[in-house]
């Protein structure tokens, strides 16, 4: 019995990004300094270390409530001041509505720029401007994931069919719209899964803007690490959790009834 | 003692026996009623039946992927029990309707996931196989006549070109059963014959016991040795192909589907 | 003279969710701006010093910092290579075991998906803090933190991913007597494998500005220099730390766009 020859099997460059990203990695480890050793004598010290966490102090629990409402409030502003900034530049730099080249480059870019900087930065540059406190970290998250929201929104209303936005257009209708009622309310369903996207990821920044400054839980956190006092630490990164956790379920809820009839694509 | 004496021709043991098998699924359906019968190596039998009579679920109970509820299931002399599973799949191919490939892998892994069950250790894990199984799988590939497409993603074949990798699969496994669900429902008429005439031809040259669910009865008489009818679950026929009359039609399928079974070889299934 | 205008409802006013939101938000605004202490003279004193600010920002850098600026940028670079990379690793078994269709148990299934949101609830920046103060300063605990939370994003999503495989083809895969590790690496894996190069090319995104914060807490990368020549209002530096960050984000935005784009478009046809 003799077989048909089987075609030359074409090579896959799989291989070889495989060994080039691994050989990077051990370039990287050994740039760093960093040993199996380090790692494992870290661990042993690890055990011990996580081990004066164990009795968390809970005696300040209203002063950390009102820190995590802080918090909540701050990725909340945060949040909504992305909203506004995405509503006013998303139009501006999604294709079909857009009208002028020029606005469309510079929202394009404006977004690009915004979220490049990092929100750290930003809140210490408003600490600077304004004071401590987490009025400046409202406004540096809000900046920040202004850049997404409205890079998010832009490129949904770009998915969006061109049918629709020709149909609009046929009418005579101006650009602006054209946003109103085309491009937003296409993607409502869209906005309000970014929404509590850069919400989720808000809280969790907003817990830590206090290391430079801007309020929230991460201020008292920073605190009592720097004193070395564990049982307060550990009180206040359970209360964290805690928080975070709730905020997790209840957006993971929301989320599952903005699907449609739970058919996930 | 299950397995037959050394020096006792396999075509001694039965393909297939079953003895008051009875599947009820989780949610409460008893899809199949108790019931017996017996396929003798090598028989080309055809499993026809009503849309939700019971076929899929008495092919699935065959290769346990479908747990039975009552009774025993025994395939060439071997019970099917938890222990006995994995070697019961490996000597039994099962070729699906929609063909069941993996569409992001290719032609050549596709084949050779039929040798999964003898190639237990970490290498294959890794999709390494050892020589030998490539040979089995080219030889397969060759005899669906697709060696070509070796190296090709299954999702970019044809259908009938990804049932005949399905095909390919299962005769890796160097199987001495196939089960075969309605696997030319989703083909037209051209191809289905050609899947079939794969099929009677591994039958009749490998002796491979094939027990195939077909809705058309013109493919049933034309391929079959043995036609098992099922109705709401339980045995409604048992016979040869010339025994499948209008009458026999009416009682599987109700009244108006025998008086189109005359051209029901052609298109039968949407 | 404004003409009178209605709304396109029955009743002629708006809808009324359309009112509720905006009227909810902006309450709810009014009511939390206590704990923020907003303030509008607060927010207008701090223009002028902003535009102030604005104008330092354009100034000569300073030459003789350049080097260890690529060095500290090196450095968070290498740190997200390594975290990403050992986080990928990770991730993949706890994610089998987190998926339903392929963990060998519902407990099994629980307790890992308990773990890997465990991972996730803290930010890297306070994970980081607990691991400066237990393996001391440098990359390590940034690398650490980074992967550990990266861990607990990548284990999830990888999960997810594997949910939502086609169940046909692992039937396919089963019914040859595969294992069930057999089954994740033949039918599972190739499934999901384009959600998990998105979702890695995602992370890799995330990680890199997370990289470049956490030397604020002595965790190595650029962080550290950014936030001291902050304090120091030490513009010439200030203003290149920041171009840089700039640079490597906006390549690997860009890249992780491409990619994704590329991934998704080139997912095989139905
Ligand atoms: N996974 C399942 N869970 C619960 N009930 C099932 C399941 N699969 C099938 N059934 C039920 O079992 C019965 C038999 O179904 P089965 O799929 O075996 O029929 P079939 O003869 O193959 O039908 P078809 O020709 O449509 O493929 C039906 O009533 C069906 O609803
Ligand atoms: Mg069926």
């Amino acid at each position: 019995m003799s077989r048909t020859p089987l075609p030359a099997r074409p090579r896959g460059l799989f291989p070889v990004w495989l060994t080039g990203i691994l050989a990077l990695a051990w370039l990287a480890a050994y740039d760093l300094e960093l040993s199996p050793e380090t790692l494992l004598y870290g661990i042993d010290d690890m055990a011990e270390y996580f081990g004066r966490y164990a009795a968390p102090d809970f005696r300040e629990l209203p002063r950390y409530l009102v820190l995590v409402g802080q918090t909540l409030a701050t990725a909340f502003w945060g949040t909504v001041i992305a909203l506004v900034v995405a509503l006013v530049v998303a139009p501006f730099a999604a294709r079909p509505v857009t009208s002028g080249r020029i606005g469309h480059r510079v929202a394009r870019e404006g977004l690009n720029v915004i979220r490049a900087v990092p929100d750290m930065l930003l809140a210490l540059v408003f600490v600077a401007a304004l004071g401590l406190g987490p009025l400046p970290g409202a406004l540096a998250l809000g900046l920040h994931t202004g850049g997404f929201m409205g890079k998010f929104c832009a490129e949904s209303m770009e998915r969006v069919d061109p049918g629709l936005y020709e149909a609009l257009a046929a009418t005579g209708a101006t650009r602006a719209q054209t946003a109103m009622y085309v491009a937003w309310p296409s993607i409502v369903r869209e906005l309000a899964g970014y929404t509590l996207f850069i919400f989720d990821r808000n809280v969790r920044m907003a817990s830590v803007l206090g290391l430079v400054g801007a309020g929230g839980i991460g201020f008292a956190l920073h605190d009592t690490l720097r004193l070395f006092d564990y049982p307060r630490s550990a009180a206040l990164i359970i209360v964290l959790v805690v928080t975070i956790a709730i905020i997790d379920m209840v957006s993971s809820w929301l989320r599952a009834r903005l699907t449609p009839e739970g058919s996930r694509s | 003692m299950d397995r037959p004496a050394i020096g006792m021709p396999a075509t001694a043991t039965p393909s297939v026996v079953l003895r008051g098998v009875g599947t009820r699924y989780p949610g409460g359906v008893t899809a199949l009623e108790p019931l017996s019968l017996t396929i003798p190596a090598g028989q080309f039998v055809a499993l026809v039946g009503a849309s939700g009579a019971g076929k899929s679920t008495l092919l699935r109970t065959l290769n346990g992927l479908v747990p039975a509820t009552s009774g025993e299931v025994v395939i060439d002399g071997i019970t099917l029990s938890r222990s006995t599973l994995r070697a019961i799949r490996a000597r039994t191919g099962m070729i699906f309707q929609q063909f069941n490939l993996v569409g992001r892998l290719n032609v050549m892994t596709n084949v050779l996931t039929g040798r999964l069950s003898h190639r237990r250790g970490l290498a294959s894990l890794f999709h390494r196989f050892p020589r030998e199984d490539f040979d089995i799988a080219h030889e397969a590939l060759d005899r669906v006549g697709l060696t070509d497409k070796a190296w090709e993603r299954a999702d970019r074949l044809s259908g009938g070109q990804q049932q005949r990798v399905g095909i390919a699969r299962a005769l890796a496994q160097q199987p001495r059963l196939i089960l075969a669900d309605e696997p030319v429902a989703s083909l037209d008429p051209g191809t289905s014959i050609e899947i079939l005439d794969l099929l009677a031809a591994i039958n009749r040259r490998d002796g491979v016991t094939i027990v195939v669910s077909l809705h058309q009865p013109g493919y049933v008489r034309r391929y079959a040795d043995r036609v098992i009818g099922l109705k709401r679950g339980a045995l409604a026929f048992d016979g040869p192909p010339e025994a499948m009359d209008d009458a026999m039609l009416a009682t599987l399928y109700g009244a108006d589907a025998a008086a189109t079974s005359g051209r029901g070889d052609v298109g039968a299934d949407a | 003279m404004s003409v009178p205008t209605r709304s396109p409802t029955p009743s002629g006013r708006p809808p009324p969710a359309l009112i509720l939101l905006p009227v909810g938000v902006v309450a709810l605004l009014v009511a939390t701006a206590p704990l923020l202490d907003v303030d509008a003279k607060r927010l207008l004193h701090a223009v002028p010093a902003l535009l102030d600010f604005a104008g330092h920002l354009f100034v000569a850098p300073d030459w003789a910092y350049l080097p260890d600026l690529l060095r500290r940028m090196l450095e968070t670079l290498e740190m997200t290579l390594i975290a990403t990379l050992v986080a990928t690793v990770l991730s993949m078994p706890l994610a089998v075991l987190a998926a339903r269709n392929a963990s060998p148990h519902p407990a099994v299934f629980h307790a890992a998906r308990q773990v890997l949101s465990a991972m996730r609830a803290l930010p890297e920046l306070v994970w980081a803090l607990v691991f400066v103060s237990a393996v001391g300063l440098g990359p390590l605990p940034g690398i650490l933190a980074m992967a550990l939370v990266t861990v607990g994003f990548m284990g999830k999503a990888f999960a997810e991913a594997i949910e939502m495989a086609d169940p046909r083809p692992v039937e396919g895969v089963r019914a040859v007597g595969a294992t069930r590790v057999q089954v994740v690496s033949f039918a599972l894996l190739p499934q999901a494998l384009p959600d998990l190069v998105g979702t890695t090319v995602y992370v890799l995104d995330h990680n890199v500005r997370s990289a470049a914060i956490l030397g604020l807490v002595g965790a190595g990368g650029i962080g550290y220099d950014m936030v001291m020549a902050m304090r120091l209002y030490e513009f010439d530096r200030l203003t290149p730390i920041a171009v840089a960050i700039y640079l490597v984000v906006t390549v690997l935005d860009r890249l992780s766009d491409r990619l994704r784009a590329r991934v998704i478009h080139g997912r095989g046809a139905p």
